[in-house]
């Protein structure tokens, strides 16, 4: 007896899912390794400087309220 | 050499042109337009909102307040949820995004036209589900609430948005790729997927049995956990050590935060379903995960609390109308998060279920964190791109407690009535007439509260467009004090 037509479409969708779930999961661990090799990793002290640049630099409070 | 800050002070007195524009001022320029509209829109949709919201909540101690068919509780109730996540939520978050991507990157936004189409084509597409659902044309599908014809529309325009992020992000003109970067990039994968398999899975070729639940549930609480909750996380990692000018107090935690997050939030959406016809394994994946959730959350608690308090800056916190609003949402990411872990647990998930307990903590996540934080970025990045200082401290006190004092005593109502209801619950002595009658004070409380906030978004929403509006004082330069 064959499948009925959803069920056929279901069971073609579920391994769709299935290889969604496997390029997710091959995308995280690329990132992580990404990370690790462009030296993402390798000196976080300046990175956590990373926000801060001439015209916003470290140091100098940013926001106050308007008088 | 003039040091930065007095070279800012010099470009504020001088007047706006391609020669003397500092960088970031001409990534601020490039995104005005952009950023502009989608959090005009988002503060329209945020007083609309939660007018509903008050509209429902009346409801449930007046139920013949505005007895008409289209805004029948489980009408008016389900526009006030889909115009503040999609409307408000989500057209806020494209604004923070796109923002914080470009600055971080330190590009320009290139042809803006294509953000500022894809937001046209988002919000008129809510403008039609909103008035489906309040026809009757509504799946029942909790948070797909709108007629399944609205998806494509919804996912092109997302990717038009979204899609500006990923390439600012590939023009990056730095090495480092920092926290929030992180944060943003993989909300914006996250969302489009999570949509797409929800809309087949559920609407499109709806799966069969208790499948469709846990889809349900799935996307339900990974919309919030995998898009909203990182880009407010990614704003507070910006915004708190910027604006007090000091780097954060752990990178290597927020890079584990990071991690630890997208590795455990995606499975924990199924403990909503705790208790019904699922399988328990996927229950007990659900509560570990929920559980698990605790490292992500306290990693970013200490750096938070670390970089604010390490050197007694809470004057600047109070002192920031940014700061204000961030570090309160910062503070209640905490708290609402290990609520929602311990309401993970079977024995108190066995009382809070089904009751105002979990709307509280709906409203912790959404308003008392996400929307603060939202707030908070509002506040930095506005007088930025129009170059233009907030008309009036006044109406940022006013906003901060109204909405502060609103979700506080909405979340402490809704927590004590829930815990109060799931108890009469479970031991079945009074009977359900007794129940509902018991709830009537609390009802009337959550009313007052869901008031308050909707005042605070109402005085928002006006200096929004006051500070639009061409009269307001014009500054200029990089960045802005209040002087």
């Amino acid at each position: 007896m064959s499948p009925a037509p959803v069920e056929s479409f279901w069971d073609f969708s579920l391994l769709g899912i299935f290889l969604l779930g496997f390029i997710f999961l091959g995308s995280a661990i690329w990132a992580l390794t990404w990370s690790r090799s462009s030296g993402q990793f390798e000196d976080l002290e300046r990175d956590s400087r990373a926000i801060f640049d001439a015209d916003e630099p470290e140091g100098v409070v940013q926001d106050r309220f308007p008088r | 050499m003039s040091s930065p800050s007095v070279q800012n002070i010099l470009n504020r007195n001088n007047p706006l042109t391609e020669g003397n524009l500092s960088r970031v001022a001409q990534i601020d320029r490039s995104m005005r337009s952009s950023v502009v509209f989608f959090a005009v829109m988002s503060a329209l949709w945020l007083v609309v909102g939660s007018i509903l919201g008050v509209i429902s909540a009346i409801k449930l101690h007046a139920p013949e307040f505005l007895n008409t068919e289209a805004f029948t509780f489980g009408r008016s109730r389900t526009l006030h949820l889909n115009m503040v996540a999609y409307g408000w939520s989500f057209n806020a978050i494209f604004a923070v995004s796109i923002w914080l991507m470009h600055r971080l990157s330190r590009v320009e936004l290139r042809n803006g036209w294509v953000p500022i189409l894809g937001g046209i084509g988002w919000n008129l597409t809510l403008v039609y589900g909103m008035f489906a659902i309040a026809g009757g044309q509504m799946t029942g599908v909790e948070w797909l609430e709108m007629p399944r014809e609205v998806a494509p529309v919804l996912g092109v325009s997302f990717l038009l948005i979204g899609l500006w992020s990923v390439v600012a992000f590939s023009r990056r003109q730095t090495t480092h790729v920092y926290v929030s970067q992180w944060y943003i990039l993989a909300a914006m994968f996250w969302l489009p997927i999570l949509y797409l398999v929800a809309q087949m899975m559920i609407l499109w070729f709806p799966a069969r049995g208790t499948v469709q639940a846990i889809t349900n549930w799935w996307f339900g609480h990974n919309a919030i956990g995998l898009f909203l909750t990182p880009v407010g996380v990614a704003s507070m990692y910006y915004f708190i050590p910027k604006v007090l000018g000091r780097p954060i107090h752990s990178y290597y935690l927020s890079v584990v935060g990071f991690w630890s997050f997208a590795l455990f939030y995606n499975w924990a959406g199924i403990h909503h379903l705790l208790g019904g016809p699922v399988p328990v394994w996927l229950q007990s994946a659900g509560i570990v995960a929920s559980v698990m959730m605790v490292i992500p959350v306290l990693v970013t608690a200490i750096n938070f609390h670390y970089t604010t308090a390490s050197a007694q800056s809470w004057g600047v916190v109070w002192g920031s109308p940014t700061l204000r609003f961030t570090v309160f949402g910062a503070m209640n990411y905490t708290l609402s998060s290990f609520a929602g872990s311990l309401m993970a647990l079977r024995d108190v998930n066995a009382v809070t279920h089904f009751t105002n307990f979990t709307i509280g903590h709906a409203h912790h996540g959404m308003h008392a964190f996400l929307t603060m934080a939202l707030f908070g970025a509002f506040y930095f990045i506005l007088p930025r791109l129009t170059q233009r200082e907030w008309p009036s401290a006044a109406l940022i006190h006013l906003h901060f407690w109204l909405c502060a004092i609103g979700t506080i005593g909405y979340v402490v109502v809704m927590s004590i009535h829930g815990w109060m209801q799931g108890m009469q619950w479970n031991a079945a002595v009074m009977t359900p007439a007794q129940i509902s009658a018991a709830a009537q004070p609390w009802n009337f409380a959550r009313t007052i509260c869901g008031s308050l906030m909707t005042i605070g978004h109402i005085v928002f929403c006006a200096h929004v467009l006051w500070m639009l509006v061409p009269r307001a004082e014009k500054r200029q330069g990089p960045t802005l004090f209040a002087r």
